[in-house]
Formats: C-alpha cells, sequence, structure tokens
C-alpha cells in the first residue's frame, strides 16, 4: 500500500478539443505510451480542488499518418525497414466519470493531471467507504493480479431492502456464471451483518437448483489442491476470506419412485451419507395442483381448465367441502387418490346434470381428471403418495446455508414442476414473512426461459415477476442468470439493482439494451476472460470491471470420480445418519430398526431424520406409540405398520 | 472576480489605435522574404571537378539531435498607418533516443509573444503593462517598414541562441548554419539541410545540369560557401537529392548542406549523406515540403507549433 508521502505516479493528461470536448460526465484524456492503462482501468483526475474519478471505457492510438501507402512509400515496401525515427504516436482514452469531489457543481471535467487510482482512490470513486464497515459484500478485486483491491457491494442494496437482486448475464460454459454467484454467495455468507436497524428474522440462506451432472452436489467439499492460483489466493487475502468449501450446505434430491427411499442423484456416496446426507424431497397434493399449469400444454390450460382446477384447491385441498350438490358428503383431498375420487364423483353428478357441474363441463372436468391421473405416472419420485411433503420447509431456513437442490436427473418437465414447486413455495412464505432468515437468495438459470421477454402468463412468471418487484421487501432476493438479457422481461431485469457482466457474445451485445455500453466495453465483455466480469451497483457511478477467485469447492467431475454414486440401502442411510447427529444413540436405532421391512414406515423414519442436524434426538425419528419408540415387525396390505409394545431397555 | 487586462482595454483612449476584426492586409504588414533569387559562383573543395557522386547505401543515421524554429503571426492592430503585429517566435532542439524524439530540456527551447510595431513609446509602454514585449519595427529605405522581416529575425536569434551553445554529438539545423557557425563554441557537429534554393550556385549550364541531374542518392562533390551578409559564417556545402524527380519539377527532392568549413566535413561527406538519405523514413507528408523535409524537423515543427498560442488564445489577449 502506498504511505503517505508516495504521491501517485502522474500517466496522463486531460485534453479537450472544439470538436470533442469533455463534459460533465465524460472526459479524454492522453498517457505515456507504457502506462498500465486499458479499458475499465479507474483513474483520477486531480484539478485544483477537484478530484475527478473515471472509468476508462475507449482507447485509441494514432500516429501522424494520413495515408498507408505514405508508410508504404516511406518503406519502399520493405516491411523490416526500421527508419531512425518512428512516427509520433499518442494513446488517446476516453473515460466516465464515477464520482466528482466536491459532487458540486456538475460542470465539465477540468484538464488535469491523470493518476491511476489506487485502493484508496478506488473506495471513493465507487463509493464504499460510506457503507464498508456495516453494509460491505466483497464483489470481486480491482487492480493489478499482483496488487488486487477488493470492492464492495452495498448489501442493503444487493438484498434488500434498499434496492434488491442481482442479474448475471454471460456465455453458458464461458462467463463463469456460476462461479460468480457461488463465490458471491460465500461472500455474502463471510460478510452479511444485517441490518441493526431491521426487526424480526435474522441472517441469510440461499437457493441453488443443481440442473447438469454434479455441478454444485460437491460444494461442501474443497476443491482439488492445485485448482487455485497464486493470483486466487491473493484475491482471497484482499477479499478478506479464507478459502474453502460451503460450510453449511443441505443438499435435496427427488425419490426415484413413490414408494422407494432411494433417491435419483449423482451425490448418493455413503461416504458422504456420514458427513452430509443428501436428502430427499417430494410434494403434497397442494404443491402438485397448484403449480399443474406448469406441466400443461397450452391446449390443456384454457380458462375453463384452470377454473376447474382452482376449485378443488380452493374447495378440497384447502378445506374440506361438500362433494356435490346433490351428494352432501363433504371431503377433504389429502393425496391424489383422495382428489381423484372427488372428481370422480363430480363427474358422475355432471352427466346427470346435462353435463355441467357448478359451471365446469364435464369435458373439461374428464380433462383435468386424466391429466391429475396422469401425474402419478409422469413424476413418480415427486409425489407424496400419503400427501406429506418432504423437503427444505419442514424447518426454518438457517443463517450462512446453502440450499441445494438436486433436479439433475429429472425430465424437463419434472424440473419445472419442482422448480416452479419451490419458487411458488418461497414466494408463498416470502408473504407471510415465514422463511426463517431475514434474507432468502433464490439463484435462478436459464431466467430467460422463465419470464421471456415475449410475455409469459403463468405461475412462475407471475412469481418471479413479484420476488422482483417487491422481494425486497420481504426478505426474498433473486439471484437470476442466463445467456441472454434481452430476452428477459424487462420487469425483471429492471428490478435488479445490481447487474453483472461476463463473456457476451457479439450477437447478444448488438441488442439494443446494451448501447448503453461504449464500443470498446462491449469488446472486452465479448472477450473477457473467466474469472472477470463488469459489474454495475447502485453506489457505483459506472460499471466496473472487477476480478473474482474461483470457488475453492469440488467440481462436478472431481465429486463424481472420489464420492461414486452407489445405491445405498436405507438402513445404512438411516445408520450413517444416525452417526452423524448422535452416534452414541446409533447401537439403540440398529435394535429398533434394524429389522424393518422396507417400506413407508421406514422411508417416513428417514425423512424424519434427514431433516434432523447435529446435536438433535435421533431416537425422536423412530415410530412411536403412545409416545414411546417401538420396534416395527412388518406392515398389514393397507400398509399399517404391525408394531411391538414399548422396548423395556430406554427410557423411551 | 477581475478580467484579465486586455488590449482593447489598454489602447481604448489611443484615437489611432484601431483593432481590425479581420487581418490586416499583408502588404502593409510585408514579407519576409523579399530577395529575388541570387547566383554564385563558388570554388569546388572536394576533387577538383564538379560532379555527381552516389552516397553510400545508407546504413542508419548519426544525427541525434535536430533544430529548427518556427514563427506565427497576428496582424489585427494598427497604429495610424502603421499595422502592429503580435508574433509568436520559438524555437527548439528535440534529441533522438532510441528512435524517440523528445526535448531534452527546456534550455532547448526558446518562444515567446511580442508585438511588432513602430516607435511610439507611449505604445512600447502600454504594451509593457500588459506584460508583452514591444519589438521596434525600424524603417529603413532598403526595406520600408516591414514587421515581418523583424518577426523572422528575432526567430533566427532564438535559433542561434539555443543552437550555438550546442557541443555533443551531431545537431541537424533546418536551413543554412552560416550565423549558427559565427560565435559558436564548436562547428563540427552542425548540419544545415537548406530545403530552398533562393541562394542558387554555379551558374554554368554544365554545372547546373550536375545539380539537376542529380538523381535520388546522389551527392555533388563538396563546395566552398563563402561567407555573405544574408547567409553568414563560410560553410562547405553540397546538393544532393532525396527522392526522385522523376514527373516532378527539377527541384523536386533537392536539398543542399552545409558542413562546418573543417577538412574533416569534407572527409564525412559521403558518411553524412547516407546520414541523411536514411532519414527519407518516415515520409513527412502530409506536409507538402516532404520530399526535402526530413520527419524530424517536421516533428521540431510541430513540437513549436503545439506551444504557439491559438488564435482563441489571441482573441482573449486583444479583448
Amino acid at each position: 500500500m502506498m504511505s503517505m508521502q508516495d504521491s501517485p505516479e502522474i500517466i496522463g493528461r486531460v485534453f479537450g478539443t472544439e470538436e470533442k470536448p469533455n463534459t460533465a460526465y465524460k472526459f479524454t484524456f492522453w498517457s505515456h505510451p507504457n502506462a498500465r492503462v486499458g479499458i475499465g482501468t479507474l483513474v483520477t483526475v486531480t484539478a485544483g480542488e477537484a478530484t475527478i474519478y473515471g472509468s476508462v471505457i475507449e482507447a485509441k492510438s494514432y500516429n501522424d499518418l494520413e495515408s498507408p501507402l505514405h508508410e508504404f512509400m516511406a518503406h519502399q515496401g520493405a516491411p523490416d525497414l526500421e527508419p531512425p525515427t518512428n512516427r509520433q504516436d499518442i494513446r488517446v482514452y476516453e473515460a466516465a466519470v464515477l464520482r466528482r469531489i466536491p459532487e458540486e457543481p456538475v460542470g465539465a471535467v477540468p484538464f488535469g493531471l491523470v493518476t491511476l487510482a489506487d485502493e484508496a482512490d478506488v473506495r471513493r470513486a465507487l463509493r464504499t467507504e460510506s457503507y464498508l464497515e456495516q453494509y460491505g459484500i466483497p464483489a470481486g478485486c480491482y487492480g493489478e493480479k499482483d496488487k488486487p483491491h477488493a470492492v464492495h457491494v452495498d448489501s442493503r442494496f444487493l438484498l434488500g431492502p434498499e434496492a434488491g437482486h442481482l442479474n448475471v448475464t454471460g456465455t453458458s460454459g464461458l462467463a463463469a456464471k456460476t462461479s460468480y454467484v457461488l463465490f458471491l454467495l460465500q461472500s455474502i455468507f463471510a460478510a452479511y451483518k444485517g441490518d441493526p436497524e431491521e426487526l424480526g428474522n435474522t441472517g441469510v440462506a440461499a437457493f441453488i437448483f443443481n440442473t447438469k451432472g454434479g455441478d454444485l452436489l460437491f460444494v461442501d467439499q474443497p476443491g482439488r489442491t492445485d485448482a487455485l492460483t497464486d493470483d486466487d489466493r491473493g484475491m482471497y487475502a484482499a477479499l478478506g476470506m479464507t478459502p474453502g468449501p460451503f460450510k453449511n450446505v443441505r443438499f435435496y434430491a427427488p425419490f426415484e419412485n413413490a414408494d422407494d427411499s432411494a433417491l435419483k442423484t449423482l451425490r448418493n456416496s455413503p461416504k458422504l451419507d456420514e458427513v452430509n446426507p443428501t436428502r430427499g424431497y417430494r410434494f403434497g397434493l397442494k404443491e402438485i395442483v397448484s403449480n399443474l399449469e406448469v406441466t400443461l400444454t397450452k391446449g390443456d390450460l384454457d380458462s375453463k381448465a384452470d377454473a376447474y382446477l382452482q376449485s378443488l384447491v380452493n374447495d378440497y385441498i384447502e378445506k374440506e367441502s361438500p362433494i356435490g350438490d346433490k351428494n352432501y358428503r363433504t371431503a377433504h383431498a389429502k393425496t391424489i387418490d383422495d382428489l381423484l375420487a372427488i372428481v370422480e364423483e363430480q363427474i358422475g353428478e355432471a352427466r346427470a346434470n346435462q353435463g355441467s357441474f357448478r359451471g365446469h363441463h364435464v369435458f373439461t372436468m374428464a380433462k383435468m381428471r386424466n391429466r391429475i391421473k396422469s401425474v402419478k405416472d409422469r413424476f413418480p419420485g415427486l409425489v407424496a403418495m400419503d400427501g406429506h411433503t418432504q423437503g427444505p420447509f419442514s424447518q426454518p431456513l438457517e443463517h450462512q446455508t446453502l440450499y441445494v437442490i438436486d433436479v439433475a436427473k429429472l425430465s424437463l418437465e419434472a424440473q419445472e414442476l419442482v422448480f416452479a414447486i419451490f419458487i411458488s413455495e418461497l414466494h408463498s412464505r416470502m408473504e407471510l414473512g415465514t422463511l426463517g432468515v431475514a434474507r432468502t437468495i433464490v439463484v435462478v438459470d436459464e431466467l430467460n426461459k422463465y419470464v421471456p421477454s415475449s410475455g409469459a402468463e403463468n405461475h412462475i412468471a407471475r412469481a418471479l415477476t413479484e420476488i422482483a418487484s417487491r422481494g425486497r421487501y420481504m426478505g426474498l432476493t433473486l439471484f437470476g442468470a442466463q445467456q441472454f438479457r434481452s430476452r428477459v422481461d424487462k420487469e425483471v431485469v429492471g428490478n435488479c439493482a445490481s447487474h453483472a457482466f461476463g463473456h457476451i457474445e457479439a450477437e447478444e451485445l448488438a441488442q439494443p439494451g446494451y448501447s448503453y455500453f461504449s464500443p470498446a466495453v462491449k469488446e472486452k465483455l465479448a472477450n473477457l476472460e473467466t474469472g472477470q466480469v463488469l459489474l454495475k451497483h447502485p453506489y457505483f457511478g459506472q460499471p466496473v470491471f472487477l476480478r473474482f477467485p474461483r470457488p475453492d469447492v469440488m467440481k462436478g467431475g472431481d465429486g463424481m470420480r472420489e464420492f461414486p454414486a452407489t445405491s445405498v440401502d436405507i438402513i445404512e442411510r438411516i445408520y450413517g445418519q444416525v452417526r452423524r447427529i448422535d452416534s452414541t444413540k446409533l447401537n439403540l436405532v440398529k435394535e429398533k430398526v434394524g429389522n424393518m421391512p422396507k417400506g413407508d414406515a421406514l422411508n417416513e423414519v428417514w425423512s424424519k431424520l434427514s431433516a434432523m442436524k447435529p446435536g438433535d434426538d435421533p431416537m425422536r425419528a423412530l415410530p412411536r406409540k403412545d409416545g414411546a419408540p417401538v420396534l416395527v415387525l412388518g406392515s398389514s396390505e393397507e400398509g399399517d405398520p404391525f408394531v411391538s409394545g414399548p422396548s423395556m431397555r430406554d427410557e423411551y | 472576480m477581475t478580467a484579465n487586462p486586455t488590449i482593447r482595454k489598454a489602447f481604448g483612449d489611443l484615437e489611432d489605435f484601431k483593432i481590425s476584426r479581420a487581418p490586416v492586409a499583408t502588404e502593409f504588414v510585408g514579407f519576409a522574404e523579399q530577395d529575388a533569387p541570387e547566383s554564385y559562383q563558388p570554388e569546388v573543395a572536394e576533387g577538383s571537378k564538379f560532379e555527381a557522386v552516389k552516397v553510400s547505401e545508407p546504413t542508419g543515421s548519426g544525427i541525434t539531435h535536430f533544430l529548427d524554429g518556427a514563427q506565427r503571426q497576428w496582424s489585427r492592430l494598427t497604429v495610424g498607418f502603421h499595422p502592429i503585429v503580435l508574433a509568436h517566435t520559438s524555437a527548439a532542439v528535440l534529441v533522438r533516443e532510441e528512435r524517440n524524439l523528445r526535448l531534452p530540456s527546456e534550455d532547448a527551447y526558446r518562444g515567446g509573444l511580442a508585438a511588432y510595431g513602430p516607435d511610439r513609446p507611449a505604445i512600447a509602454d502600454r504594451f509593457g503593462e500588459l506584460g508583452i514585449p514591444y519589438v521596434i519595427v525600424q524603417e529603413t529605405e532598403e526595406k520600408g517598414y516591414n514587421p515581418s522581416l523583424a518577426i523572422g529575425k528575432r526567430r533566427e536569434a532564438m535559433e542561434r541562441e539555443i543552437g550555438q551553445p550546442f557541443k555533443a554529438d551531431c545537431l541537424l539545423v533546418d536551413g543554412g548554419i552560416g550565423w549558427m557557425l559565427e560565435g559558436a563554441n564548436t562547428s563540427t557537429n552542425y548540419i544545415g539541410l537548406v530545403k530552398s534554393h533562393k541562394h542558387r550556385y554555379f551558374k554554368t549550364v554544365e554545372e547546373q545540369a550536375v545539380v539537376l541531374g542529380l538523381r535520388a542518392g546522389e551527392r555533388t562533390r563538396v563546395f566552398n560557401r563563402p561567407r555573405s551578409e544574408k547567409q553568414g559564417g563560410a560553410a562547405y556545402s553540397f546538393y544532393m537529392r532525396l527522392h526522385a524527380a522523376t514527373d516532378f519539377d527539377p527541384l523536386y527532392g533537392l536539398v543542399r548542406i552545409e558542413l562546418a568549413q573543417v577538412q574533416r566535413s569534407i572527409e564525412q561527406a559521403d558518411e553524412i549523406a547516407g546520414w541523411l538519405m536514411a532519414e527519407t523514413a518516415p515520409l513527412s507528408l502530409p506536409d507538402p515540403r516532404y520530399h526535402c523535409l526530413i520527419y524530424p524537423i517536421r516533428m521540431v515543427e510541430q513540437y513549436l507549433r503545439s506551444r504557439q498560442p491559438s488564435d482563441a488564445a489571441i482573441a482573449g489577449i486583444l479583448g
């Protein structure tokens, strides 16, 4: 760091011509040919009492050559001829004003001396000094590779409530969108201090969906020892962060089948189960039916069908109501089978009533019956036959915890259903204020698919739009990512206060939404290396190019090699989880469940255990009768367990 | 805040003092060079015959420094029938290091604005109050009232001022070196490159044919250019052609080189001519004199222009 006695090296001087004068927001300067200035470099202009900070957005060089023909003539056509004198050349840069001190008057940039911004200058230029202490979240590094400076964003403007949401754009596979989001999540978990003035829940948690292979399934494991470069380590040090995997991660994967405890995931290893088991998720009737529209084609989902579905949710899933107008028996559907029975009865009543039931046509009802019936077959592992939802929402969300929802092995249709249900649930809990932490981040990739610019009138689009517009007040923050920003709904993008841009293809950069950037900035974006982003944040007068260290987490490929997926027996899964929660109870648990037959009862044990954390009492997950654990000896044809009486050997 | 004093304010009470909105007619101000071309018959100093010689293939240039002067004038003021000319004159030496030119120190530059007008003490005093030196233009029978000549002399004086103390390496001067040699500490390091041919040497048709028939990369034998009132001290000289004159007028690419009048100059003539051939790249285009203006001298001119006041600055001074 520069000492107080050091004066910054003067690298150039501001100039303006009558044809191209400086303005209040842009200025030009020339620099020494060897000055380390490039697109995105932050510079300081000093002129009298005024200091102006700028970000270089255009770079040009030229000499006094009027025509290339003259050069050809001078060299007599010999390119290797070195004349005794070099032509006079010049490096000219255009910079956009980040900040001026004093702030008023906002006059044209004076003709001052130009220096490279040092760490203190960068803080002043980006106004980070005003929020660094309480609200600063490291968002990347600026500066030379051997002298990185941390750049912070304001948590109130990233996570709310002042502003919120982040949108990340970049070419798939090149831009490291996921890497940047993971880095930022780690940074948030490490640095978020909350708002002392905010009441209620505290802490921050995040949801992320694993959509491809094992990409995000091993983020609780350290990366390869040689994965981090010295530059990465230097950046971590500058950012005040310790490289390492996520400390608190909960992995959730869908079940293979409705009656199976096996999980459909590549994170399926006994070794991992002992340290951090993958938990299952499946959905109850209400979640499935409320989001059924996601799985329906446009031909299926007309306003009539939607009205009938909604009536089923309102009358029989939310509450108990009379089944028909002639059948006064009431019903409260808890499973799909319950609901199908109700629909069958209503169809019967419609047929008897000239094809109509409460205004719903029998054909519409029959179509919806068939669609509901098909759900069991189309999404076998996602539907809870007993009607009980399992998943991350069975407990309040925890501070500094990353919830990874694995959907990689699901069909595209099933992925959309899972995504819709989670978004709806987050949205609903956001409305109710029951998320459990002050701030919840939901990471949504391929945003252009869910909220396209062409408009989408569906449940997910409505929920995401609602989250984008109101989420920041209610603790829900959207980290959206996409390859084509121009194809995302303007309202959703517009509500994002912070924007990160990685490598972007030229075709996308040609869209009108990028006209804000200078041609040189666009060129740089089109050639941006992995590990760099252009970050736009409300506190920054102009977007700034930042570098970020690669997250020190195990990559999917490495994870799958080190922890190959195997079909883990549910009994072994239960024992592994008990070892993690309270190993002293392992023998007791073995005694209780060792001979239990595979089926619902054992699945129930696993379901409860998987929701527990170290320190909890694993015996609470066992089947109970009269408040005490019992031995399960088998099950009836209906699936009810045969149980023994309370064990006399323990205090339960 | 008080506005800077201007000539309009300082001279507003003088009845015969006017500030014109447009430049005063040139004939009022005079021409810098009014002399008709003059011819001389010099003696050959290298060998016994005046002839063309092929210059050795250039391998580089030993010239390290370059000197030129510049002047710019604004003729907007009159007092009575006499124009008063504001002129900026300057001179500089640029050094070439690692193929790049730069001003070695501020001592290598002279420059300043001055007013050139008739002998009127009241006017001189008021210019003095404005911080602008006032140069009295002497009216003579031969030249009449000619501020341009006075401006040129001031510029030449500046060139001598920074050129004469020059000691090391090799200095190329734009123009003759006669005045430079007189009073210089050392003389052998100067090379004068004369682009104009107002002074013509050799009167016979055969000799002129040798000069005008030079091909690119050829020079004449060295001859003795005698001392004169106009050109200063005596010097050795030779003609050479920098660029082929095919399809151009016979003076295209033709320059006359002046060297100190010492034996070493004759010995070095071929080498120096080779240096100058090397200096033909880069071309000095778009300057129309590019065929005889070498690039470093053009750069000195550009440098001097960059330090001249702009029209807007002069308008501010005029008020």
